[in-house]
């Protein structure tokens, strides 16, 4: 399956619709899965993202959790026939994720989408490293299922701060997680349903490897050169980290494609509200802006300006 | 049982409101009239709108963004994002916040310069089947002029609604809140100006906002755009910083709608209505119940801004719910809501 670029003014089907709760549980501190049902939910693909209504759909909209909606990734997605679920997979920091995690199974809650522009699968890369951190985890999930399912061969390389704010299962015993330097294995559960390996990582070494998820995948690359050179990079995660990331891959000349975050209104391409700095040669300063919510947010490493980096006037 | 905000139900209640045409009309009593009897058109200077309800500048991009979620045509008119002169890449980020009831935004007039709007966009929004309102900005009043000379030119735009009020940029507010600016502006603008409706959408930050609507009237206004945003700002404790990058921002929403309806309210009794000039108002305008209050208050028309980000469906729905509110009242034309608030309680 390759993902084909879509035209800037193709935005693909997409519409309001009521989804009703499915489930709504905690994974770990502060994080829920919650799982909405919904019918006639058009095609999507891992890396695009819906924005929820984080209040009532029937209230009015300055009561309950948030005004504006708020974007999320779709962590997966499952259809039978028209009827579709989808998983999003949140953290608990302000009052819209906050109402999010008060809902009860059989509520009805208004999601926009899809949006966004997916991953690219390109044919000629038989491999994928899926790299993500905290809440960038979401969409590797999904993404491990497809690009599992089209035959690539992939490696899931996953970080948290801690073991109760890493947002997946362990399978089998907490402890069985291998803590030593040694291959990626069939160690969390939403990997290994597609028969993805994983290495885990946390900052304070409370499972998996202790360390940060870039200086381990570095050290991967290194020690996997040939499987590299065939790979394409996806990452998704706190900036800093991608760009650490984004580096490695540079260096070793792999393509990587980074997913985004940034503060949106609308998510549709309307109010400009996103932006991302992109580099342009042609451009006086180096740079132009171009939008997370519809260029985005899945871009090519290379061409992104940092938030904190220096570049151009 | 709660009240339902949607348009979902038609409003054939009249329960809790204090509507004096309908009260006066026909209280209480089951609709006679057929919806779609009721004769939504307005009219805003020469220009004729099939319904009163339009998206609003700076919310709803150049006119493709929300083809999937709705036909457009069956809306008023669909305004612009601002067109300037040269292409703007706007503030940096952030440039959004939210607020209670609403948001600040500091976009920064962020837009593709009058070249290729014409050249990539103008193309697509004359496709729509809606009237377009191209909103214009300047720092110049010969950018003004020029950008409206152009314009004007081009069939596919049925008007042009000059922003002097934006508050996110160094010169955008100067003629919005200098009533003598203002009215050489919109003098310089007349002049050139032939074809398409002229409008101008005034800024909410200023001390008597019928001053401004005075100037830009008598300098040849044919309709009033109002309110633009008004100016606010948030601060990030932990950082003790603003949020924005920008510092402040234009507040929109929810939160702005009692403030907007009051100089809706306030420039129709004391400039607009006697000078036969109508009015588009605007601020935080949701549901139809709020459109049917911007009517009351002298709005001939009424547009849907933030309130897209949450539904891009808002401006159909709202004006379903204005038909029906209509019909349950046997009003036969929108337009003879227009201003009908009765003094007094
Ligand atoms: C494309 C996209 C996909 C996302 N996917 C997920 C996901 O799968 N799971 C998940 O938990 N979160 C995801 N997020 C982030 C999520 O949108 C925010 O956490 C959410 O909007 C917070 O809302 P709130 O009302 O709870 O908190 P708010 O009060 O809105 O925010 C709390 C704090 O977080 C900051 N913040 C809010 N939104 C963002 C943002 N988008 N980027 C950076 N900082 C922000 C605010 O400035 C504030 O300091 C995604 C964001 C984007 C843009
Ligand atoms: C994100 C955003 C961008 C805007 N950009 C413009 C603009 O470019 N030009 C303009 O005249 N008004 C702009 N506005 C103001 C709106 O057109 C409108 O006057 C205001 O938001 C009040 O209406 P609302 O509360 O329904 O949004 C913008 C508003 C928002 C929220
Ligand atoms: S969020 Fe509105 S343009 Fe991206």
């Amino acid at each position: 399956m390759h993902l084909e670029a879509r035209s800037p003014t193709d935005r693909g089907a997409r519409s309001v619709f009521l989804a009703a709760v499915r489930a709504n549980d905690p994974v770990c501190r502060d994080h829920y899965r919650l799982i909405l049902a919904l019918a006639g939910f058009p095609s999507a693909q891992p890396g695009q993202f819906v924005q929820i209504l984080c209040a009532d759909p029937e209230g009015p909209p300055w009561a309950g959790g948030a005004f504006t909606r708020r974007p999320f990734s779709i962590g997966g997605l499952r259809r039978t026939g028209n009827d579709c679920e989808l998983d999003i997979i949140y953290r608990v920091i302000g009052p819209g994720t906050k109402w999010l995690a008060g809902l009860r199974p059989g509520v009805q809650v208004s999601v926009l989408g899809p949006l966004g522009r997916p991953f690219e699968l390109p044919a000629d890369r038989p491999v994928a490293y899926l790299v993500g951190g905290g809440v960038g985890l979401p969409p590797m999930i999904w993404l491990a299922e497809v690009a599992a399912a089209v035959g690539r061969q992939v490696v899931a390389f996953c970080g948290a701060r801690s073991a109760d704010s890493l947002p997946l299962r362990p399978r089998g015993r907490q402890d069985a997680v291998p803590l030593s330097p040694t291959e990626p294995t069939l160690c969390m559960e939403e990997f290994a349903q597609w028969g993805v390996p994983a290495v885990v990582c946390t900052d304070d070494g409370t499972l998996g490897r202790r360390g940060r998820v870039p200086e381990v995948f570095t050290s991967y690359l290194a020690s996997h050169a040939d499987e590299a050179a065939q790979a394409v990079v996806y990452t998704c995660g706190p900036e800093p980290m991608l760009r650490l990331v984004a580096r490695s891959c540079e260096l070793l000349g792999i393509p990587c494609q980074v997913c985004l975050e940034r503060t949106m209104a609308c998510g549709m391409g309307t109010c400009q509200s996103c932006v991302v700095r992109i580099r342009d040669a042609s451009d006086a300063q180096g740079w132009r802006y171009q939008l997370c919510c519809t260029d985005g947010p899945v871009f090519d490493s290379r061409a992104v300006v940092w938030q904190d980096e220096k570049w151009g006037t | 049982m709660r009240p339902t905000y949607d348009t979902r139900t038609a409003p054939t209640d009249t329960g809790g409101l204090t509507l004096p045409v309908g009260r006066r009309m026909l209280a209480g009593m089951e609709s006679s009239i057929n919806l779609s009897t009721v004769d939504m058109a307005v009219r805003i200077g020469r220009l004729t709108l099939r319904n009163p309800v339009v998206t609003l500048s700076g919310t709803c991009g150049y006119g493709d963004e929300y083809g999937p979620f709705m036909d457009l045509s069956l809306l008023g008119a669909f305004t612009t994002k601002s067109v300037t002169l040269e292409p703007r890449r706007g503030n940096a980020p952030p440039r959004v916040v939210e607020t209670a009831g609403g948001m600040l935004n500091a976009i920064g007039l962020a837009n593709v310069g009058l070249e290729r709007f014409i050249a990539e966009k103008l193309p697509v929004l004359s496709a729509l089947g809606v009237p377009a309102i191209v909103n214009v900005a300047g720092h110049t009043i010969e950018e003004y002029v020029k950008v409206c000379r152009t314009l004007d030119a081009q069939p596919a735009v049925a008007g042009l609604e000059l922003n002097v009020s934006c508050p996110n940029v160094a010169d955008g507010l100067v003629f919005g809140t200098d009533a003598g600016a203002l009215g050489e502006l919109v003098r310089a603008v007349r002049a050139e100006v032939r074809r398409a409706v002229l409008i101008v959408k005034l800024s909410p930050n200023v001390t008597d906002i019928s001053r401004t609507a005075a100037a830009a009237i008598e300098a040849g206004a044919e309709a009033l755009s109002m309110v633009n945003t008004f100016v606010g700002m948030a601060i990030d404790i932990e950082r003790r910083r603003p949020v924005l990058s920008n510092t402040t921002g234009g507040l929109s929403g929810p939160a702005i709608k009692p403030l907007a309806l009051h100089m809706v309210h306030r420039v129709y009794r004391q400039v607009a209505g006697p000078a036969g000039i109508p009015i588009i108002g605007m601020g935080g305008i949701v549901t139809w119940r709020d459109a049917v209050e911007f009517i009351l208050a002298g709005a001939t028309a009424v547009g849907i801004g933030t309130a897209l980000f949450i539904d891009p469906t808002t401006p159909l729905k709202v004006v379903e719910g204005l038909r029906a509110y209509l019909a349950s009242r046997n009003i036969l034309a929108v337009s003879e809501l227009v201003g009908r608030l009765e003094r007094g309680r």
